[in-house]
């Protein structure tokens, strides 16, 4: 018992309590007709951490805010258990994790969904929390790291929302849950002279769904007819590269990554399988890539040129009726990524210029991007400015304009020049 | 200046500091204070000459904010870590060059750093008193070209050795800034300044640095100075 209550004395006196988040609301208004945005965000963020020793036990949470009509939701985006012994790290509980040497952008960062609500977000805010168990080892200058994910996790998609212009409709309905929902990634990194090098790999399940079966009907002479389309998720394999180096005053930063992705073999009975159902049988393997150049001024502003690219090949496809296993001549669908980065959702090939300086002693935040589509036309254009008049305290505003085709009404920016917008909020820190 | 380069340091420390910017526009003086912890310790390793790290905790924006620099002795440049807790990833960042400011501020890494004391010639170009203490007057003129500076003219307390005012003059010779070190206590057996002010002659800013605690030779392992530390605080 003494010992107990000294273990305890001990424990709450070496014990250390932490927290932190902040508070941001905002508003943002269309640039053409001046209406407001109604999409949720999160206007309070919360983390608190507790350590004890070599054990952390952390939460990271947000409470998530629709200004009309008025919603609220509580989420706890991470809860996790980590301890760091001399030779590196375990965590386990609903992480976020990231992999990867670009910023923003990396395809090989996959262990997470993305959070399409704050695809403009930077880091860990645009990805969805989930279990798992990590492990970390330090070894001289190597790094292995390895994760398991035991439940496969989705891409939150804002289905419905008429205030977001690539949004879903509805919520598709998922005919084929994903049977082994074990995902597992490894990764291992080393320092070669100036450079770092990593090289990863993930093994999992798509985030966003995917054409698995259709119910088709042939009659002669007309074309078949499509009566029902029935989605699951393809099992993808990811072979990442990381890279890190400089030359001279310039900060090179390289990711790719290869996906190699197919159509879950379905175990369907076949008895009790209309008679209608055709599978769909695709395998995909596509390339991510990230060249990052980074240059920093002498008045300490970052400027950052990325090259994103996204190429699919190795592209092959199959209809064949579920009963009888016959080949059937029907046309493929378009391909879509089912994990990687989100921004080859917008473009095969895409220019990213972005630079962000502070300035007046912290007083003022400046940032400013450009995105341009290198595949056919489309641009966005951004601004933000944020001043402290308080330590602790800020107001932001900024502008975000896509520019599309007028010609193509199907090019992604172009659906998005509805969404060109102002911001403005304020920002408390604590 | 051999009995200043002889004064004893510690194997490592822990320093609570807090950093004031200080703008004088309009005859109205502006501050902006942050509040860092540095911990660094010496290598005697042969591969490196210290490692060091440096958390924010103030303003709140930027608390978790972490550097981490490994210091060669071969010379071929440090390593250097940047932990941002929004990122949750640790990013290998280009070494800064010395003569860069310190994240802002009127110091620069250079000014931060201890200069070797065969790095300088000097010559005792007379004796003044400073805040009452007397002092010499040293002009300390680089052998090597690799500084930002033409020569630096230092005040030595004649009593402790310790510097109580540094002049730095840029490579066209013009005073570019001022460092004033007034208060200087002992712990134990490791003299520390409590405040130092620099000020930029150039512009119309300075910048005050204040130890608000230190603790010298706790024997720190060398796991405060991996990735893996950087990201918990």
């Amino acid at each position: 018992m003494k010992n107990l209550i000294l273990f305890l004395s001990i424990s709450y006196l070496s014990a250390q309590f932490n927290y932190s988040g902040e508070v941001n609301p905002y508003v943002m208004t269309r640039t053409s007709d001046k209406t407001q945005i109604d999409l949720p965000y999160r206007i309070m963020s919360v983390n608190l951490g507790y350590t004890l020793g070599n054990f952390d036990f952390k939460i990271v949470s947000a409470l998530e805010h629709r200004n009309n009509p008025s919603e609220w939701e509580y989420d706890i985006r991470e809860a996790y258990f980590a301890y760091y012994p001399d030779w590196g790290e375990v965590k386990v509980g609903k992480q976020i994790h990231a992999w990867g040497a670009a910023d923003g952008n990396n395809p090989t960062d996959n262990i997470n969904a993305y959070d399409y609500y704050y695809l403009f977000n930077s880091g860990a805010g645009k990805k969805v929390g989930s279990f798992s168990f990590s492990a970390k080892v330090y070894y001289k200058s190597f790094q292995l790291e390895g994760i398991f994910t035991p439940k496969h996790e989705v891409n939150r998609f804002p289905y419905g929302e008429k205030d977001f212009p690539l949004a879903i409709a509805e919520k598709p309905e998922i005919a084929y849950p994903v049977e082994d929902d074990w995902e597992f990634g490894f990764r291992i990194q080393t320092t070669i002279g100036e450079s770092d090098i990593g090289l990863s790999i993930f093994n999992g399940n798509d985030r966003s769904p995917t054409l698995l079966t259709a119910n088709v009907t042939f009659q002669d002479n007309i074309p078949p007819q499509i009566n029902n389309l029935n989605l699951g998720y393809r099992a993808t394999t990811m072979l990442g590269l990381d890279f890190v180096t400089f030359i001279g005053d310039l900060t090179l930063r390289m990711e790719s990554a290869l996906f190699k992705t197919k159509n879950p073999l379905l175990k369907l009975n076949i008895f009790k399988t209309p008679l209608d159902l055709y599978e769909f049988q695709q395998e995909v393997n596509y390339l991510q890539s990230v060249f990052q150049i980074e240059y920093t001024t002498l008045s300490d502003m970052t400027i950052v040129l990325q090259l994103i690219g996204n190429k699919i090949f190795d592209e092959t496809y199959d209809w064949y009726h579920t009963y009888s296993q016959e080949l059937v001549g029907l046309p493929t669908i378009n391909f879509q990524p089912g994990m990687g980065t989100p921004f080859a959702m917008f473009s095969d090939q895409a220019l990213l210029l972005s630079s962000s300086g502070v300035f007046m002693d912290d007083r003022l935040e400046v940032n400013g991007n450009v995105m341009m589509n290198l595949d056919e036309k489309g641009q966005m254009l951004g601004a933000s400015l944020a001043y402290s008049p308080w330590i602790n305290w800020k107001v932001e505003a900024g502008v975000t304009k896509f520019i599309g085709d007028k010609n193509n009404l199907e090019n992604k920016f172009t659906l998005m020049e509805d969404f060109s917008n102002t911001r403005v909020g304020i920002i408390y820190n604590f | 200046m051999e009995k200043v380069d002889q004064i004893k340091s510690p194997l490592d420390s822990e320093t609570q500091l807090k950093m004031t910017l200080i703008s004088i526009r309009g005859g109205k003086k502006r501050s902006r204070s942050r509040v860092l912890k540095s911990i660094e310790k010496k290598y005697e390793d042969g591969v490196f000459k210290t490692k060091s790290l440096l958390v924010f905790s103030q303003p709140r924006e930027v608390k978790g904010t972490a550097f981490l620099n490994w210091d060669r002795i071969d010379g071929k440049g440090d390593d250097q870590w940047l932990y941002l807790p929004a990122l949750k990833k640790v990013k290998r960042i280009r070494a800064t060059e010395k003569s860069r400011s310190f994240q802002g501020s009127d110091f620069s890494y250079e000014d931060l750093s201890v200069r070797e004391l065969d790095s300088d010639k000097y010559e005792l170009i007379g004796e003044e008193s400073i805040n009452g203490i007397k002092c010499y007057k040293v002009n300390a003129m680089p052998i090597e070209r690799e500084t930002q500076y033409s020569s630096r003219v230092v005040w030595v307390d004649q009593q402790n050795f310790l510097m109580k005012k540094v002049e730095f003059y840029d490579k066209k010779n013009n005073r570019f800034k001022v460092l004033d070190i007034p208060n200087h206590i002992k712990n134990g057996e490791y003299w520390t300044a409590i405040k130092m002010t620099m000020h930029n002659m150039k512009k119309a800013h300075s910048t005050e640095l204040e130890v608000l605690e230190v603790n010298y030779d706790q024997g720190l392992k060398d796991n405060i100075f991996t990735e893996s530390y950087l990201k918990r605080q």
